[in-house]
């Protein structure tokens, strides 16, 4: 399990703070790969200030590409403020490979897991048994909601209807 | 203190602008933020016809290694390192490298050497003539060299001394892709397919590439068993029409022109599981089978008996614990051995189910825990007693279990 001094806790923090202030003038990819520790999972919904989706992808996942097309697709026709979250689990050491991935560019952020991947994964759901993509809808407020593949359209379009800010 | 704010505000408003997208090009960002990168844990494991047993693993440089043991895993001879060129190697949960015993002295190692492009890979095999002092450079097995998936191979010999290697292959899928492109048709290839190929010189050559069959499932490992006849059986996960993700079996050679569908969970998923099954010859005929499977809801590892030509007999059994991930079973005569790791939030507990009786009744055993990370159980049966082969990250743990 990684430890991380407080100085960098905060900086994590206050980026993914940043992200829910700052609204995307346009779609922009991201070009840092964050490292998913710990207490990434909670400090997304602590610090969440509009609605995210999770997609959590490995390198050899064949469906993961449709499914986060799809959603970067759905959440840019909305002119929604949802954020795309794309997190590998297998993408540690594969920077420049990450960057490269045209799916990938199309996230609001880009994490890969940085510790041990059973232990990270049943922080982010205990029943989750490793199926990608594995997608989390989380609202402002309200219970996330998890789902193996693409979620069910009506799921997603209720996340999309959420303000930011409520 | 107003140094520290400043300096966070500043760092902040930096990685901000990196983090979503508002800052310069700065190809090397990532390297400061990135997650580090380790060695895959994954290992594949054997025992030798001399009794010694060898693994197969990544070093933490990457590097491939094997090591052997004449005393079961109380100690070691040195590490190996194997000369693979610039080949890189999955190791990473379903995708391992594997080592496999022949006649004559043969060893042989499989690995899935990822490509550049995505979800590509080549399946790459050393071989050694003298009982593994020495490796030839390693060779790619498949006669297809398109820049595809060749993945998640599994290797056995059977009793006649043939190399069988099975893996999964999308040129189906590519070239049914292709073809509906040219047609504006987008009905798509489901998954990917089935090849294998056989080797009767231990790995120096290999015959043509056979489909097994089409619409495997596309990341999860294939499970070989030696058939009562010297033969190998193998249990893979499949799509079945439209997207359910059951089990497909056949013995290699011997394939039917539709697999025979050996489980019914009816997991209907456009997703990769990365989670394959597992399988060992039952003494009274078939086979015991794992599988992880969603049925009606409930995710769980369930237990299985196949007829001898992968029909499921009775009702499947879940194993007893709703946390069992990455099963492995084994059997050596009546003895029967289902292992499982199952994480409990602090700590990974592995475990097993045992039978006397060729899988009439089980008991349940805890084997180890760890805090370390850890791979999946591998299983070994030789004539004498099963094994369960488990790495963490500073330890081989080698367990033999008995009833």
């Amino acid at each position: 399990m990684s430890c991380r001094s407080r100085p960098e806790r905060w900086l994590r923090i206050l980026l993914l703070a940043g992200g829910v202030l700052v609204a995307p003038a346009a779609w922009a990819a991201p070009r840092v790969i964050l490292p998913f520790v710990a207490d990434t999972w909670r400090e997304f919904s602590l610090s969440a200030r509009r609605p995210m989706v999770v997609v959590f992808s490995t390198t050899d996942c064949t469906h993961c590409p449709a499914v986060i097309d799809n959603l970067a697709a759905t959440i840019r026709a909305s002119h929604s403020s949802l954020r795309l979250v794309v997190v590998v689990m297998d993408g540690a050491g594969q920077e420049q490979a990450l960057r490269g991935d045209s799916h990938y560019r199309k996230a609001n952020a880009l994490y890969a897991f940085d510790g041990d991947a059973l232990a990270l994964r049943f922080r982010v759901n205990p029943d989750w048994r490793g199926v990608t993509p594995y997608v989390a809808l989380i609202p402002v407020v309200g219970a996330t909601h998890f789902y193996a593949g693409a979620p069910p359209r009506d799921s997603l379009q209720a996340l999309l209807r959420i303000p930011s800010g409520h | 203190m107003r140094a520290l704010i400043a300096g966070l505000v500043l760092a902040w408003t930096t990685a901000l602008a990196a983090h979503e997208g508002h800052g310069g090009e700065d190809p090397k960002a990532g390297a400061k933020a990135g997650a580090h990168a380790k060695a895959g844990l994954s290992i594949g494991a054997a025992v030798a016809p001399d009794g010694l047993l060898w693994l197969v693993g990544l070093n933490s440089d990457g590097g491939l290694f094997v090591q052997s043991s004449k005393d079961l895993g109380a100690t070691w001879n040195a590490r190996q390192l194997l000369d693979i060129g610039r080949d890189k190697v999955a190791a990473d949960g379903e995708n391992r490298p594997k080592i496999a015993f022949g006649p004559n002295h043969s060893v042989v190692i499989s690995y899935t050497q990822p490509l550049a492009k995505p979800y590509t890979g080549e399946i790459r095999m050393l071989s050694s003539d003298d009982s593994g002092m020495s490796f030839h450079a390693p060779v790619t097995v498949h006669r297809d060299r398109q820049v595809i998936t060749h993945r998640f191979e599994s290797l056995a010999f059977d009793r006649s001394g043939v190399l069988h290697t099975i893996w999964i292959d999308k040129r189906d899928q590519v070239a049914a892709d292709l073809h509906e492109s040219a047609r504006s048709n987008k009905n798509g290839y489901a998954g990917a397919a089935i090849y294998r190929n056989e080797s009767r010189d231990g790995g120096r050559s290999f015959g043509p590439d056979i489909k097994v069959a089409d619409h495997s499932c596309e990341c999860c490992r294939i499970a070989l068993a030696a058939t009562p006849a010297g033969g190998i059986a193998a249990l893979w996960r499949h799509v079945f029409a439209p997207n359910i993700r059951d089990h497909a079996f056949a013995v290699l050679g011997e394939e039917p022109k539709a697999p025979v569908r050996a489980s019914f969970d009816e997991w209907k998923l456009d997703a990769c599981p990365h989670h394959g099954p597992g399988l060992a010859v039952s003494q009274r005929g078939g086979y015991h089978a794992i599988w992880f499977g969603d049925k009606a809801g409930r995710a769980a590892v369930r237990y299985g008996r196949l007829a001898g030509d992968g029909q499921p007999q009775g009702e499947a059994q879940e194993l007893p614990d709703p946390r069992a991930e990455h099963a492995d079973v084994a059997s050596a005569g009546r003895q029967v051995a289902i292992a499982w790791r199952s994480y409990d939030g602090t700590r990974t507990h592995l475990r097993a189910w045992v039978s006397a009786d060729d899988g009439e009744q089980f008991v349940q055993r805890e084997l180890a825990s760890s805090n370390e990370e850890n791979d999946h159980p591998r299983m070994i049966a030789t004539p004498e007693r099963i094994l369960v082969v488990w790495r963490t990250a500073k330890d081989i743990h080698v367990l033999p279990i008995s009833p």
